[in-house]
């Protein structure tokens, strides 16, 4: 904008220190491989599905208690219905808005999905049939698409990295497969590439991963992987 | 700054989370470092940023400028780093502070002086600083990121460069102080 003052960078009247410490804030170096770090651990960890920000860590003893009272609270509430059957009982909140209730807790609270004892609704929406709940584990399935694309794209790439260090590099290629299927031009495309790369040198294909890393090579000159894959074929050459 | 040639300028309405990541990495690595991240903070709160992106990114319609609209990202993750970095200095004594700006350690020295003279504006201040002077944004698109008027923006950044400029001439006397024999 014409009326904005001179930025002081340009401002020949400014002391030459004061723009040297400006010149050098601007070239303040990244650690080396910190933007791929940062990618992997982006395709590890999954992405919250809350709306809200990710503001509060909340500790895992508090996600355990909350976990814990509202079980606790859904059972008291089909034990009471159970025993009580009086038309002159005071309105018990529907299993729906007993879980609207928790869900909407003032911590924004992704409640894990690994091992996490799951409270089933359906008895509690027929009130006269509850019963004391007992809390049941469900395994833990992948995300679907519908979920978040990255979510799902990053457990299908860390399933593939867990059976490659399992020694189990068919597995893994099979799974990169899916998730090549899924999302040919995903997010974490170059990582899947990287990891079949890595799955087929396991399997004892070194032809066709020598002919896959060179083609990433040259499709993806400035990406981070290409150096280390670059620094491995000058090691293994 | 304009946009106009940015590849990513959302023509279409999509703008690809990857291309974004790849793209604007080092903005957001380095506005979360002069908004007050810590140095050991910081790979967190970039992926904490990133998240963000990647969940918000298909509500991004462009009206503003992608790098307006990651500034903002960069402000909430860089408050929320704050008040959590305070609650955990206030709260843990054994709280492991040796990377805390003022401490010594191996980064450059440019980067600790840099950060003393940042780290000595006022919050809101430093925020507007960083925009204008280090960023380029002008003075309009800074009012428009922050919701507030041009006028105020202009007021802060005069604030801001003259507590800028003192802290510098501090600096250099006492590093010239510290530099000549006793």
């Amino acid at each position: 904008m014409t009326h904005d003052p001179t930025r002081l960078l340009s401002d020949p009247n400014e002391s030459e220190t004061l723009r040297h410490f400006l010149r050098d804030e601007a070239h303040l170096p990244i650690p080396h491989g910190m933007d791929a770090a940062i990618l992997a651990k982006l395709s590890e960890a999954p992405i919250p599905s809350t709306s809200t920000s990710t503001t509060i860590t909340t500790a895992p003893w508090l996600k355990f208690i909350i976990v814990i009272g509202s079980g606790a609270l859904v059972a008291f509430i089909a034990y009471r219905t159970t025993t009580r059957t009086s038309s002159t009982l005071l309105p018990m909140p529907s299993a729906t808005q007993v879980s609207t209730v928790v869900a909407s807790a003032a911590f924004p609270v992704a409640v894990p999905t690994v091992g996490v004892p799951v409270i089933p609704t359906a008895p509690l929406q027929r009130q006269e049939q509850a019963a004391p709940i007992a809390p049941q584990v469900i395994p833990t399935p992948l995300p679907s698409q519908g979920t978040g694309d990255l979510s799902r794209e990053a457990a299908l790439l860390n399933r593939a990295r867990v059976s490659l260090r399992a020694g189990e590099p068919a597995v893994a290629l099979a799974t990169l497969a899916t998730h090549a299927k899924e999302f040919p031009n995903g997010t974490l495309a170059q990582e899947r590439a990287i990891l079949e790369i890595q799955a087929r040198k396991a399997a004892g294909q070194t032809d066709q991963a020598r002919t896959q890393s060179e083609q990433f090579v040259r499709e993806h000159p400035e990406s981070p992987h290409a150096k280390v894959l670059k620094s491995e074929e000058g090691k293994a050459d | 700054m304009s946009d106009r040639n940015d590849p990513l300028r959302p023509l279409t309405g999509f703008v690809d989370f990857r291309a974004v990541y790849d793209a604007h990495f080092a903005f957001v690595w380095r506005n979360l470092r002069r908004l007050g991240v810590r140095e050991v903070d910081l790979p967190d709160a970039t992926q904490d940023a990133f998240v963000v992106v990647h969940r918000k990114l298909a509500e991004f319609e462009g009206r503003a400028k992608i790098t307006t609209w990651l500034f903002a990202i960069c402000l909430r993750v860089a408050s929320d780093r704050r008040k959590t970095t305070r609650y955990a200095t206030r709260e843990d004594p054994f709280c492991d502070q040796s990377h805390a700006p003022t401490s010594t350690s191996s980064r450059p020295e440019t980067a600790q002086l840099i950060e003393h003279l940042l780290g000595a504006l006022p919050v809101e201040q430093r925020i507007v600083f960083v925009m204008f002077e280090l960023e380029g944004f002008s003075g309009e698109e800074i009012a428009d990121a922050l919701a507030i008027p041009v006028g105020t923006v202009r007021s802060r950044l005069r604030l801001a460069r003259d507590a800028f400029r003192t802290s510098t001439a501090q600096l250099t006397e006492s590093l010239r102080l510290a530099a000549s024999p006793p």
